[in-house]
């Protein structure tokens, strides 16, 4: 499992994270909520080894990352689904998918191959496109390609940033059919997400993150009932 | 004077066979403004430089001139590696102009060590293929070119093969399109930036020796002129463009030939540098730019 404890991290002289503590289960999908520029895309950022932490600590089944970089993350198995998804625009689907798989030996090569394959099973969208370049695609199918390149490292943790922005309505349903298809198959997902309905349907742990401090941890039914967050994300009364 | 189509013809063919070592240098260019999104002005006297090891190794140490081909390229592939570091690495990342005068220091810098060193004279560089000379037809051909335009190549064959064949290409390409998905893939971006430099060096320092053995001499008054040629290929080739690189290096070849017949060669070097700015104003993406900016 994922623990972090009282993580700091800073831009220049702004601090986004001010002592975040947090944990995600093992084979469970825990959802972090919260407004823009409440640091939660600096946290997937810190957690994923691209920004160091000024203080604070990340545990990853035992093992410390605080402060390892991003390859070195990767080869622990967290992968992050950066916001944006950032394909690599010139190049095609397919290598796209052999660069996730760069961390894995060359002695695998078969293996990576069949992986390949599953993802093209599983994203079917891709297998049509494979040859074209990934800039091409549309916002939703650079979504799916962004999601087999992390699977592609074959990772422990799955971290999502926001899977689900920009998309119409139809492809982040497709989207949220796949995170519960990859919870279903035993992978243990953080999700940030602004889509709290959609969100309802596959987390089984929430964390509310408001100006780099997390203001609410609970579950589902603990967060339906919290009146604030019924008013600021159900639109509830 | 009186200038034929034969003249024309042959000043081509003389340019292009002469172009394949700018091509050659504009690939080098090229390489690394596609790793770092930057340009790298100490480039061709890093490449020039490197084919002044390989001289002096060889008038040093007793050994076979042709290891100048080898020993000189190496040797740029580690100024490459210097440069990287000293002018490259730890500029803050979002500041622009930060490694580019570093790299203007560092041409400056490199020119004048050759300079100290050689008291500024010309050194003579070992041929190709000394007085081959062949006729095809009416047009003579110079066989020292056309192993010059063979090695240069060869040479690309092998960079294009490293880029889209190999696992260090696709890191390579993917570190230059997106660096942080390219970190989140597991891909050492840095090393795999230091890498292109040295590969960028080994192929200018090619480009270096081939240039030297081509006229025959190496001197430090090339670095300047080969830096502004390199740049204008890359430009027209369009930044960031192999491809339009290599048909820049070889249109820039053959016109600077064409000028050289046509208005001689004091006159030259105006003309290829008004087509920079006709390139600039009316094509200012190049032959091949891409729209396509990294997100």
């Amino acid at each position: 499992m994922l623990s972090i404890n009282n993580l700091e991290t800073s831009y220049g002289l702004i601090k986004a994270l001010k002592g975040v503590s947090l944990d995600a289960a093992e084979g469970e999908v825990t959802c972090i909520l919260g407004p823009n520029g409440a640091g939660k895309t600096t946290l997937m950022f810190t957690l994923s080894g691209i920004i160091k932490p000024d203080a604070g600590s990340i545990d990853f089944f035992g093992t410390s990352l605080t402060g390892l970089a991003a390859p070195k993350v990767l080869r622990e198995g967290l992968a992050l689904v950066p916001e944006n998804r950032l394909v690599f625009p010139l190049m095609s689907v397919r290598e796209n998918l052999l660069a996730g798989a760069y961390t894995r030996n060359r002695s695998d090569k078969d293996e990576v191959e069949a992986d390949i394959e599953k993802m093209f099973a599983r994203f079917p969208v891709l297998k049509e496109r494979q040859e074209q370049n990934a800039g091409t695609l549309s916002g939703g199918e650079q979504q799916m390609l962004a999601l087999a390149r992390a699977l592609m490292s074959r990772p422990k943790m799955l971290l999502l940033d926001e899977p689900s922005v920009g998309l119409a309505p139809v492809i982040v349903n497709e989207v949220f059919a796949i995170i519960k298809q990859l919870k279903e198959d035993g992978l243990s997902i953080v999700l940030v997400e602004q889509n709290v309905v959609k969100a309802l349907e596959v987390a089984d742990h929430f964390y509310l993150l408001d100006q780099g401090r997390v203001t609410f941890a609970g579950t589902p039914g603990e967060m339906e009932n919290d009146d604030v967050i019924k008013r600021a994300y159900l639109g509830g009364g | 004077m009186n200038i034929d189509h034969i003249d024309v013809i042959q000043a081509l063919i003389d340019g292009i066979l002469y172009g394949s070592t700018y091509a050659l240098l504009g690939l080098g260019f090229t390489l690394i403004f596609g790793a770092m999104h930057k340009l790298n002005i100490a480039y061709a006297a890093s490449s020039i430089a490197g084919a002044y090891v390989g001289l002096a190794s060889i008038s040093v140490m007793a050994i076979p001139p042709i290891l100048v081909f080898f020993i000189g390229p190496l040797s740029a592939g580690a100024i490459g590696l210097v440069i990287y570091f000293a002018c490259f690495r730890y500029m803050p990342t979002g500041n622009q102009l930060a490694p580019l005068m570093a790299s203007i220091g560092a041409l400056f810098f490199v020119d004048e060590i050759i300079i100290h060193e050689t008291s500024g004279s010309p050194l003579s560089f070992p041929a190709l293929l000394p007085d081959s000379y062949f006729f095809l037809g009416q047009f003579g051909i110079r066989g020292d070119l056309v192993m010059v335009m063979f090695f240069s190549f060869v040479l690309m064959g092998i960079v294009m093969f490293l880029l889209y064949r190999t696992k260090l290409g696709l890191a390579t390409r993917a570190t230059s399109q997106q660096s942080v998905a390219a970190l989140l893939c597991g891909i050492p971006t840095h090393r795999t930036n230091a890498t292109t430099f040295v590969l960028a060096g080994i192929l200018g320092g090619f480009a270096g020796c081939l240039i030297a053995a081509a006229v025959g001499v190496l001197s430090p008054l090339i670095t300047l002129p080969l830096t502004i040629k390199g740049l204008i290929v890359t430009v027209i080739g369009g930044l960031g463009s192999i491809r339009g690189a290599i048909i820049a290096g070889f249109l820039i070849g053959s016109f600077e030939n064409i000028f050289l017949l046509v208005r001689g060669v004091n006159e030259r070097d105006i003309y290829v540098f008004l087509l920079l700015f006709v390139f600039l104003v009316f094509r200012p993406n190049g032959l091949f730019g891409t729209a396509i900016d990294r997100d």
